[in-house]
């Protein structure tokens, strides 16, 4: 196909989540209509940035696009304001969930007072650590087609941590796979997260407050790189109505929030995979 | 690998399964004996190809824009394939000139019903693709001007697609098929 189209369905970010903000393509259609995915999958992810857990949880899906531009996709929404086929580009929001410490049953102590007592046993480091409240993110995207196959995808958001200052800069490489059977649909892609202070110090910092109430010691975190990631997309058109999405990504911390504390592992995995029908 | 992903997995491939064998029984319209003589492709999925002629701003009053069928065996004749748009309320048979080309019919209902273009061959033996080519006159007489302005309306049709078949290419000269 001439046009270079990409189709994505973004993933329902939890609780500090690794995933990215994706936006889906410019969906040209009829003036009032839209074009809706639901479905429901499974996710397997680490329980926070650099945890050495791993959780599976139930993965709402969901997708709208609208003829105006606007767009939902999983925790992101957002609006193409281009009609240039090699360039899209709009502003973003996107809900970033919760961070806590996950259950109770990986600590040898307490957190029901949010203080950790005892000597930490096979470690959650967050424990005593402040939650970090849900945010709602804003900024705006920027994506260009550089051939057929080849994208390059931005997005730049502002507003995570309890102080919402935190910013943080993706920027991918995607490559589109035509494989021979029909209906499937592959992409690769490798890319940066790069964050600001607050973003970095947020998530991986550990204040002298926090010190005292976890088994952490005080760390400090700058700006700059804060990962590396590859993902890979792989979605199944089964008919024009049922579309099976699966996504991997492996992530790796960067520079000092992979030096963090609270970082039990630098490399993560997460993958998912999800049922949604068309409407 | 613990007992609560297991039976997560365990459950999405039983959903996968299913789903497909509803997808294969129900949603492809039954002109075959079997899902595995007949080809399916979204409407929704063609038209938003479609309309980005549609949307092309620049001058292209000499060209134009098909779907194109065309065989991966380029052996193989187009006589006996039909494609047809289906959707819940109609069905509605398009017809394919010599080279597999067709107007596709921008209908809002049939986006809105999500509806399905059917081919009436086996699954993965066609490509199905918007082709852009110059109007053809009845007449079969073309000024040399005008062949080269339809070229280079298509060139830029293309490059403004980001097609790497035109990048960086010119126009030659216009080959009739």
């Amino acid at each position: 196909m001439a046009k270079f189209s990409f189709f994505f369905l973004l993933l329902l970010s939890g609780a500090g989540g690794a995933a990215l903000a994706q936006t889906p393509a410019t969906n040209l259609m009829p003036d009032g209509s839209r074009d809706l995915y639901i479905g429901l999958g499974a996710e397997s992810r680490p329980t926070y940035q650099g945890a050495q857990e791993s959780r599976v949880a139930a993965l709402p899906v969901v997708q709208m696009q609208w003829s105006n531009g606007a767009f939902i996709a999983g925790m992101s929404a957002g609006m193409h304001l281009s009609d240039q086929a090699q360039q899209e580009y709009g502003p973003m929001l996107m809900l970033e969930g919760r961070r806590s410490p996950y259950g109770a049953s990986s600590t040898a102590g307490s957190i029901n007072n949010g203080i950790a007592q005892g000597a930490q046993v096979n470690g959650n480091k967050l424990v005593g650590m402040d939650d970090i409240n849900p945010r709602l993110l804003a900024g705006g995207f920027y994506h260009v087609a550089l051939t057929d196959a080849l994208r390059l995808t931005n997005s730049l958001l502002y507003g995570a941590g309890n102080n919402h200052d935190g910013l943080r800069w993706n920027s991918d490489l995607r490559y589109r796979i035509t494989p021979s059977a029909p209906h499937h649909t592959l992409s690769v892609s490798a890319g940066v997260t790069v964050a600001n202070r607050a973003y970095s110090q947020a998530y991986f910092g550990v204040t002298p407050v926090e010190s005292l109430r976890s088994h952490n010691r005080v760390y400090a975190v700058s700006a700059g790189v804060k990962d590396w990631h590859a993902d890979l997309h792989w979605n199944w058109a089964l008919s024009p109505a049922w579309l099976l999405t699966s996504a991997l990504n492996i992530t790796r911390l960067n520079g000092s929030a992979a030096a963090s504390p609270l970082v039990e592992r630098s490399g993560n995995l997460t993958v998912s995979s999800a049922l949604a029908y068309r409407f | 690998m613990t007992s609560p992903k297991y039976i997560l997995a365990v459950l999405m491939l039983l959903a996968a399964g299913f789903a497909a064998a509803h997808a294969a029984v129900n949603d492809t319209v039954n002109e075959a004996a079997s899902a595995n003589d007949s080809e399916w492709f979204s409407y929704r999925d063609a038209y938003k190809a479609m309309l980005w002629f549609e949307k092309y701003g620049k001058p292209k009053h000499l060209i134009q824009n098909h779907y194109q069928i065309s065989p991966k065996d380029k052996s193989v004749s187009m006589e006996t394939v039909r494609l047809s748009l289906v959707s819940k309320s109609s069905r509605l048979n398009l017809p394919l000139d010599a080279t597999g080309r067709t107007v596709l019919p921008m209908l809002k209902a049939a986006y809105d019903d999500n509806a399905e273009l059917i081919l009436n061959q086996k699954a993965n033996q066609y490509q199905f693709r918007p082709r852009a080519s110059i109007v053809i006159r009845t007449d079969g007489v073309y000024e040399a001007a005008d062949l080269r302005a339809a070229c280079e309306q298509l060139l830029a049709y293309q490059n403004y697609l980001g097609s790497d078949v035109s990048r960086g290419k010119k126009c030659t000269g216009v080959r009739f098929v």
